[in-house]
């Protein structure tokens, strides 16, 4: 369990208790919740991953068998499932293309997968043209998560050319709202975790001049709650992952000075569980990977001491973008 | 916002609730559950004093009087000077009808017939209704309720609610367990 | 202790097979509500209890079912398929190729001659069942919402007359977005049910204009009494002014309705004032209109003038 607020005052990041929870989530395959969770394998892995990079442990989970592990989970469209047997979606084909990159492992997609223009065929297959969003499979659902998924997969590829870039970007910019956020769609409520996707997105095609900075900023910096902690929407209650989708985009549009550092790390710091490592949304509750990697992708937005910088658009180590695409 | 329960204790005169919010099957171990806790509160209220406690999400409203009655609203994200308007009205629409309550005698739980608390329980539901009686609102000083952030803090030093539940002759078994474990996941 | 995993399954799944049109109100039933051994859950009339522990167990065989049958489409009969993925949904609602699958049924079974109809009106019942039950993830599951919205573009497509708005509204958003507040997702839907109402063969059955009327008071009502939603609120921005309908027209006499609550009734939070601040700058508003918001801004900021944090929100 996580700490109390009050037990706060000096904590430090718990890294080793960090790095063995998560190389233990995979080593539980017997125990039930290993399959209750099956259908997000792949997306963990990219959490765990991303996690382990930031921490400076790259190695921690062995290279090989994630790389077969990748591969098993793609279809012959190009797509990736979540695991074996499980159905293509562009959010699993992102962390596969995310892992592959953090790995240096595109040979491997091409030597044993099913190549890179097939993935790229995939994701841009899910564009509608009329409209320039994406879906997110065949059955259609479109969301601004999904479109940047696609920008995301497709600049680490190189194969952005393959869709209509100003049509999306049109879109995203239709998705903008009066108190300055995004939402997943033209005129849906704006959400911090929508607004990551956004501004990422319009980071990725160089279209940062579209956003109206200060008024979003205003918007992102009124998140922060007392005790530090920040929301995702009005009058919600604060979650540990904010720590990224607000942070993000804040670091995106030069404005991460408007909430209050050390308060949001001292509030970061509480959610971990620093005896069996993994962070929780808040204090005292349970653990899970997904929170794990955006309070640790958010300590080191706020250049918290001893972990590797982040890209803001990609929440994946810099130095992978610098290698994969070079300076953005 | 719910007006959940409306009631006179330690002995409970009468209470009306509204729990469809609740599943089918968790329903009446709420209602136990808030009967206990209202009383509790009600008991521990001076004559003339309103108070309010947060116990997991739900607010307890509570308004003594000094003919030995006591008024409990339990509600969820309602304002508490609303719900104390409220208040006033019913407890004094009660003491019209029953002006000496020492008088009813009363030994058992609901033993008293107060057609209008369906009624009120109904209205304040509804803002646009509740916002008729705001002139009795504007009477009431904000400053006079008593405000708690757990019901413990309410209790007597030393007292804790989870005592009193396991303690309760209120309240089964199977509630008790309920509560404890509800507790937890909360 | 141990039982037997199938039998879980078995009365799981058959539960959860619905028929005729009424919605299922599921709850699952934790530790706080221990069921005696053998017994998988509980049921009164609609309402139905299923042990968590008897729903860990169910789901092991569910999934295995389901994966045979993703390796070998012969394994199994449609029914058995429906069911397994259905016992899935209940354990994860997140489990995307569970609610594709029973995509794949109902095309499947159409193509074999089914009518679209009665397959398409028996899974919205079985999704609605799961939307708006006492369940702590699924009113919010982008998965289960995606379903339904596909099964509305599959009835717009070939047969609107399953189609009503304003009973969606009443039986399911308004449900959902009650079980879970600040649903995002529910109000989502709300937004492209508004935008069926749109189409010309809708609105060549139904007097729209009514509807849309309605919809507009049954959201307002929702949002006074849930005055702290910020979804319902955005969701109301967006009817009055963002949709750029009729409607519009009704921005003032909500306006002035709203403000007189939010006075009166003291209501100093966020969100009510965000949307307040929205329509008085939306372009829909006199000058007078802009007027009364400041001095009843004013008014209200002096008379809770105590608390610090309220005077914070209102001060934005
Ligand atoms: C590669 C990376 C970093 C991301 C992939 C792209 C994705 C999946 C982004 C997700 C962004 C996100 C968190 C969107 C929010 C979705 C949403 C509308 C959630 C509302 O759910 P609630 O459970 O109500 O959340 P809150 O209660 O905190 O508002």
């Amino acid at each position: 369990m996580a700490q109390t607020p009050a037990a706060s005052a000096a904590l430090d990041l718990a890294t080793d208790a960090h790095v063995k929870y998560i190389q233990s989530l995979d080593t539980r395959k017997d125990e039930y919740d290993y399959w209750l969770t099956e259908h997000l394998r792949l997306n963990g892995l990219y959490w765990g991953l991303t996690a382990l990079h930031i921490m400076g442990r790259p190695d921690a989970l062995p290279r090989d068998e994630t790389i077969d592990f990748v591969l098993s989970c793609q279809h012959e469209n190009g797509g990736f499932g979540a695991a074996p047997g499980h159905d293509a979606h562009m959010l699993y084909t992102v962390s596969a293309v995310q892992i592959l990159a953090m790995i240096d492992a595109f040979d491997e997609l091409e030597a044993r997968g099913r190549g890179k223009a097939q993935v790229g065929k995939f994701i841009a297959g899910l564009q509608n043209r009329e409209t320039g969003t994406f879906a997110g499979d065949e059955w259609g659902e479109e969301d601004t998560r999904f479109l940047y998924g696609a920008f995301n997969a497709l600049s680490l590829l190189g194969l952005l050319s393959l869709v209509d870039v100003d049509k999306a970007i049109e879109h995203v910019v239709a998705c903008g709202n009066f108190d300055g956020g995004y939402g997943v769609s033209p005129g849906a409520e704006s959400h911090s975790g929508q607004i990551f996707t956004c501004v990422a997105t319009l980071a990725i095609a160089d279209k940062l001049d579209l956003i109206d900075k200060d008024r979003l900023a205003r918007w992102l910096s009124e998140r922060q709650v007392a005790g530090g902690g920040l929301n995702g929407r009005p009058e919600k209650k604060e979650d540990v992952c904010y720590s990224w989708w607000v942070l993000s985009p804040l670091a995106i549009i030069g404005r991460l000075h408007w909430i209050d550092r050390e308060q949001l790390i001292g509030f970061i710091l509480t959610c971990q569980d620093p005896e069996l490592g993994g962070f929780g949304d808040r204090p005292g509750n349970m653990v899970d990977v997904w929170h794990t990697v955006y309070s640790i992708a958010g300590l080191s937005l706020l250049e918290y001491p001893g972990l590797e910088a982040i890209h803001p658009a990609y929440c994946m180590p810099r130095s992978t973008i610098e290698r994969v695409i070079g300076n953005k | 916002m719910k007006v959940y329960y409306i009631g006179k204790p330690a002995i409970q005169l009468c209470g009306e609730h509204e729990l469809s919010e609740f599943s089918r099957f968790t329903r009446n171990e709420y209602a136990n559950f808030m009967t206990m806790v209202s009383k509790t509160i009600a008991e521990r209220t001076k004559p003339g004093q309103r108070q309010s406690a947060e116990e997991q999400g739900y607010m307890f409203h509570c308004y003594a009087r000094s003919e030995g009655i006591a008024g409990v609203i339990i509600s969820k994200d309602y304002p508490s000077l609303t719900a104390h308007a409220v208040l006033s009205k019913v407890v004094d629409e009660f003491l019209n009808q029953y002006p000496k309550p020492a008088d009813l005698k009363a030994t058992k739980d609901n033993e008293v017939a107060f057609a209008p608390l369906k009624k009120h329980l109904e209205t304040a539901q509804d803002p646009a209704q509740v916002s008729s009686i705001t002139a009795i609102q504007q009477q009431l000083d904000e400053t006079k309720i008593v405000l708690h952030k757990t019901i413990d803090s309410v209790l007597q030093r030393g007292e804790k609610l989870d005592d009193l539940v396991a303690k309760s002759s209120d309240l089964s078994a199977q509630s008790k367990a309920f509560y404890k474990s509800a507790k937890k996941t909360n | 202790r141990q039982s037997d995993p199938n039998e879980a399954y078995q009365a799981i799944a058959s539960a959860l097979t619905v028929k005729g049109d009424t919605l299922l109100e599921i709850e699952i039933l934790g530790r706080s509500h221990p069921l005696p051994p053998g017994v998988h859950l509980l049921k009164d009339e609609n309402a139905v209890g299923v042990s968590k522990l008897s729903l860990v167990q169910a789901f092991l065989v569910a999934r295995q079912l389901l994966m045979q049958y993703q390796a070998d489409h012969a394994s199994a009969q449609v029914d058995d398929i429906s069911a397994a993925t259905a016992v899935i949904l209940l354990m994860d609602p997140e489990y995307l190729t569970a609610a594709n699958t029973r995509k794949r049924l109902l095309q499947q079974q159409f193509e074999l001659g089914a009518p679209l109809l009665d397959l398409v009106q028996r899974e919205k019942c079985f999704t609605d069942s799961f939307l708006t039950s006492p369940l702590h993830r699924h009113s919010k599951s982008p998965t289960l919402w995606s379903h339904r919205r596909w099964l509305l573009q599959t009835a717009r497509a070939s047969c609107m007359s399953l189609i009503d708005v304003p009973a969606d509204f009443v039986n399911v958003v308004f449900v959902s977005a009650q079980r879970h507040p600040r649903n995002y997702y529910s109000w989502c839907h709300a937004r492209l049910l508004m935008d069926i109402m749109s189409d010309t063969a809708y609105r060549s059955q139904h007097d729209f204009q009514a509807e849309e009327k309605r919809i507009l008071e049954l959201a307002k009502q929702w949002c006074t009494a849930h005055h702290t939603d910020i979804s319902g609120w955005t969701f109301l921005f967006f009817l009055l002014v963002v949709r750029d309908s009729a409607l519009r027209e009704h921005c003032s006499d909500i306006f002035t309705d709203v403000i007189q609550l939010a006075t009166s009734l003291r209501w100093s939070n966020e969100t009510v004032w965000v949307f307040l601040r929205s329509l008085i700058s939306s372009g829909q508003m006199s000058r007078n209109e802009y007027d009364v918001f400041n001095d009843k801004l004013e008014a209200l900021k002096s008379s809770i003038g105590s608390n610090p944090e309220d005077l914070s929100v209102l001060d934005k």
